[in-house]
C-alpha cells in the first residue's frame, strides 16, 4: 500500500501543479455588468434604418448593369442575395433562382464565402457562372470583395470567381 | 523502517515545517498574483473590445464596405482576432479567426456583453462578445492567453524554487540548531558510558546555572556522586568485614590444623567432621582474601607494581606456582608465539589471574586443561581451555560480575567457588590495559582468553 502511496502523491502533485499553471477557465459565459460598459455602446440610439446599396442585373444583351436601391439595415449578404433573386427591376433579369437560400456567409478580408442550401445548381455551369458574376459584382461594390466562393452545401462543391471577371 | 535519531527527527521536523510554511506562503503568493494578473489582463482586453466594437459600429453605420479592412487592421494592431456577425453573415478580420471557434452560447442575440475563458488546443482563449444594437450586429473578440500562461509558468517556477530553497534552508538551520541543542545530551551519554566503564571521576560541566542543561548536568553529577559514595561505603564495608573476619578465621584454621595433627586419635565421625571443617575454613579464607583484594581494588588503595616481563617465562612460573600451591593437576602449556614477547604487569596480580583461571577451569571442567600463548591483534593472548560443558554465549559477559551465578554453574560442576574469582580476573586485566573474553574451546568446553598489549623489552 505504502509502495503505491508515493507515486499517487507525486501524480496528484503533478496534476495540481499543471492545473495551477493554467489561466483559470470559465465553465460558462459570464455577463459583464452593463454599468462597466461605456455608455451608448449597448443602446440602439442612432440606429440606421436603411442603407443604399449597389445591385447588378442582366440587361437584354445579357450584360451586367448596375442599379442602386435602399434596403433595410443591417446590410447583410443574405439580404443582398434575396434582393438580387426576388426584386428584379423591369427590363432586367437575374441569374439567381427565386428559391435560392443560404445558411451563412463569411467575409474574410477581400474574400467572401457563401454557403448556399437551395436554389443554386452548381452542375449547370452556364447559369451558375452567370449567377456568380452577378453576385461578385454586387459584393465588390458593397463589401469590397475581390474573390467570391460559393459552396453548394448539397453536394459540397465550391465555385470561385474573381471580381475582375465581370 | 529504521528509527531515526532524535537529531534526525528534529531536523526532519524543521525541514517539513519550513516546507509547509513556505508552501502555504508560496501558494498564497502565487494565487494572489495570478488573480491580479488575470483580472488586470481581462479588464484590459475588455476595454480594447469596447474600443474595437465602437469602431465597428461606426464602420457599419457609415461605410459597411470598409468593415473587412477595418477588422484586419484591428487584428494587426491588437494581436487579437475580430469577427462581426450580421445575421447569418460573418465578417472576419484575419484568417486566424473562424466563426466555428465561437462557442454556441455566444451565438444567441444577447443584449449584454459576455466573456468566457475557454481552452482551445491546450491554449486558454478569452472570447468577448459585444452586442451592437444600433447596427444589429455583434462584435466578437478572441484573444489567446498563451503569453499569460507563460508568465504564470515562470512565476510558478520561481515560487517553487523559493519553496525548495526555503525547505532546504529550514533543514540546514534545523541541523545546525539541533547539533548545538543536543550537544549536552551527547556529552551526557559519553559521560554515562565512561561511568559504566568504571571511570567514576568523570563529571559534566555546569557553566550555565539557570538552563535546563545545567539542571541535567547537576542531576547527573549528583547521581555519580551518590554512586561513588555508595561504592566507597560498600568497599569500606567489605574491607572492614574481611579484616574483622581474617583474624578469627586464621585462629580457626590453625586450630583445625592442630586437630589434623591428631587426626589418627579421633573417632571416625569426628575425622569426617574435621575434614569438612578444614575444607570450609579454606573456602572461607579464600573468600575473605578475594573480598579484601577486590575491596582494595575498588578503593584504589593497592598500588600496582608493574614490571616488564617475558610472557613465556611468566606464565610458566605462574602455572607451576598455582599447581603447587593449590594442588592442581598438571597443566599442559603451549606457546605459539613467533618470538619472545614482553608484557607490563604486576607479577602478584598476574599470578592471581592465572591461578583463578586455572582453578575455574579445573573446577568446572572435566579434568583436561591447557594454557596456550598466542599473538593476536597487536598483543598476546593467554588462552585457558577446558573440556567442560562451556558457557552459553548470553552469559559470557555476566560471568565476570561479582557473585554472578549463571544457569550453567551447577551444571558445570558440583564444586563451588567464592563467586569473585572471575570478577577479580577482569578487574586485574583491565588494570593491565588488557581485556578478558570467553569463546568456544577446541577441547569442547570454554576458552578464557586474556589479551595483553606487548611492550618493548627493557621499557618502563
Amino acid at each position: 500500500m505504502s509502495r503505491l502511496r508515493t507515486p499517487a502523491l507525486a501524480l496528484l502533485a503533478a496534476l495540481l501543479l499543471s492545473a495551477c499553471t493554467l489561466v483559470p477557465t470559465d465553465p460558462s459565459p459570464r455577463t459583464v455588468n452593463s454599468v462597466e460598459v461605456p455608455s451608448g455602446l449597448l443602446n440602439g440610439a442612432g440606429t440606421k434604418q436603411s442603407a443604399t446599396v449597389s445591385l447588378w442585373f442582366y440587361d437584354a444583351e445579357h450584360q451586367l448593369v448596375r442599379r442602386t436601391a435602399r434596403i433595410p439595415a443591417p446590410l447583410t449578404i443574405s439580404t443582398l442575395v434575396k434582393r438580387l433573386a426576388l426584386n428584379v427591376p423591369s427590363g432586367l433579369s437575374t441569374a439567381l433562382s427565386p428559391t435560392i437560400a443560404m445558411s451563412r456567409a463569411v467575409v474574410r478580408g477581400s474574400e467572401a464565402t457563401i454557403f448556399i442550401t437551395a436554389g443554386f445548381h452548381s452542375g449547370d455551369t452556364v447559369n451558375a457562372m452567370a449567377a456568380m458574376e452577378q453576385l461578385v459584382a454586387t459584393m465588390r461594390d458593397n463589401y469590397g470583395i475581390e474573390t467570391l466562393n460559393v459552396t453548394d452545401v448539397a453536394n459540397g462543391r465550391t465555385l470561385t470567381i474573381d471580381s475582375a471577371a465581370p | 523502517m529504521a528509527t531515526r535519531s532524535l537529531r534526525g527527527r528534529l531536523t526532519w521536523t524543521f525541514a517539513v515545517g519550513a516546507a509547509v510554511l513556505s508552501t502555504i506562503f508560496a501558494g498564497l503568493t502565487y494565487f494572489g498574483v495570478r488573480h491580479i494578473i488575470v483580472v488586470s489582463r481581462q479588464a484590459s482586453d475588455l476595454q480594447q473590445a469596447y474600443v474595437n466594437a465602437a469602431l465597428v459600429r461606426s464602420a457599419l453605420s457609415q461605410d459597411p464596405a470598409s468593415l473587412p479592412s477595418l477588422l484586419t487592421s484591428l487584428d494587426a494592431a491588437t494581436t487579437s482576432s475580430s469577427l462581426v456577425r450580421l445575421g447569418s453573415t460573418w465578417i472576419e478580420g484575419t484568417t486566424v479567426a473562424d466563426p466555428e471557434t465561437i462557442p454556441a452560447a455566444f451565438r444567441g442575440s444577447g443584449t449584454e456583453v459576455i466573456r468566457q475563458v475557454v481552452i482551445e488546443r491546450n491554449v486558454p482563449v478569452l472570447i468577448i462578445a459585444v452586442p451592437l444594437p444600433a447596427v444589429r450586429a455583434t462584435y466578437f473578440q478572441r484573444r489567446e492567453l498563451a503569453d499569460l500562461n507563460g508568465t504564470l509558468n515562470r512565476l510558478l517556477g520561481i515560487v517553487a524554487l523559493g519553496t525548495l530553497f526555503t525547505s532546504g534552508l529550514g533543514a540546514y538551520a534545523g541541523r545546525r540548531t539541533t547539533r548545538r541543542a543536543l550537544a549536552p545530551l551527547a556529552d551526557t551519554a559519553q559521560a554515562a558510558r565512561l561511568v559504566a566503564e568504571g571511570d567514576l571521576a568523570v563529571r559534566l560541566p555546569s557553566d550555565a546555572p539557570h538552563s535546563e542543561v545545567a539542571t541535567l548536568s547537576a542531576a547527573f553529577n549528583e547521581m555519580v556522586e551518590q554512586l561513588v559514595r555508595r561504592l566507597d561505603r560498600d568497599a569500606r564495608f567489605a574491607s572492614d568485614v574481611s579484616h574483622e573476619l581474617r583474624s578469627p578465621l586464621t585462629t580457626l584454621a590453625m586450630s583445625a590444623e592442630v586437630l589434623r595433627l591428631h587426626e589418627a586419635d579421633l573417632h571416625p565421625d569426628a575425622r569426617e567432621a574435621l575434614s569438612l571443617l578444614t575444607t570450609d575454613v579454606a573456602t572461607f579464607q579464600a573468600l575473605v582474601e578475594d573480598l579484601l583484594d577486590i575491596a582494595k581494588t575498588d578503593a584504589g588503595t593497592d598500588a600496582l607494581v608493574n614490571e616488564v616481563l617475558p610472557l613465556n617465562e611468566l606464565v610458566s612460573q605462574c602455572v607451576m606456582s598455582a599447581t603447587r600451591r593449590h594442588q592442581l593437576p598438571p597443566t599442559t602449556l603451549n606457546s605459539e608465539l613467533p618470538c619472545e614477547c614482553y608484557v607490563s604487569v604486576d607479577r602478584r596480580r598476574f599470578e592471581r589471574v592465572i591461578t583463578n583461571l586455572l582453578e575455574n577451569a579445573y573446577r568446572y571442567g572435566e579434568g583436561q586443561v591447557t594454557v596456550t600463548l598466542l599473538a593476536n591483534d597487536g598483543g598476546v593472548e593467554v588462552a585457558v581451555d577446558d573440556n567442560g560443558p562451556g558457557i552459553a554465549p548470553a552469559e559470557r559477559e555476566r560471568v565476570f560480575e561479582r557473585f554472578y551465578r549463571g544457569s550453567g554453574a551447577s551444571r558445570r560442576g558440583n564444586a563451588h567457588g567464592t563467586g569473585l574469582g572471575l570478577a577479580l580476573v577482569s578487574e586485574h586485566v583491565k588494570r593491565f590495559a588488557g581485556r578478558v573474553t570467553i569463546t568456544e574451546s577446541p577441547l569442547g568446553g570454554c576458552r578464557m582468553v586474556v589479551w595483553l598489549p606487548t611492550v618493548e623489552a627493557g621499557s618502563e
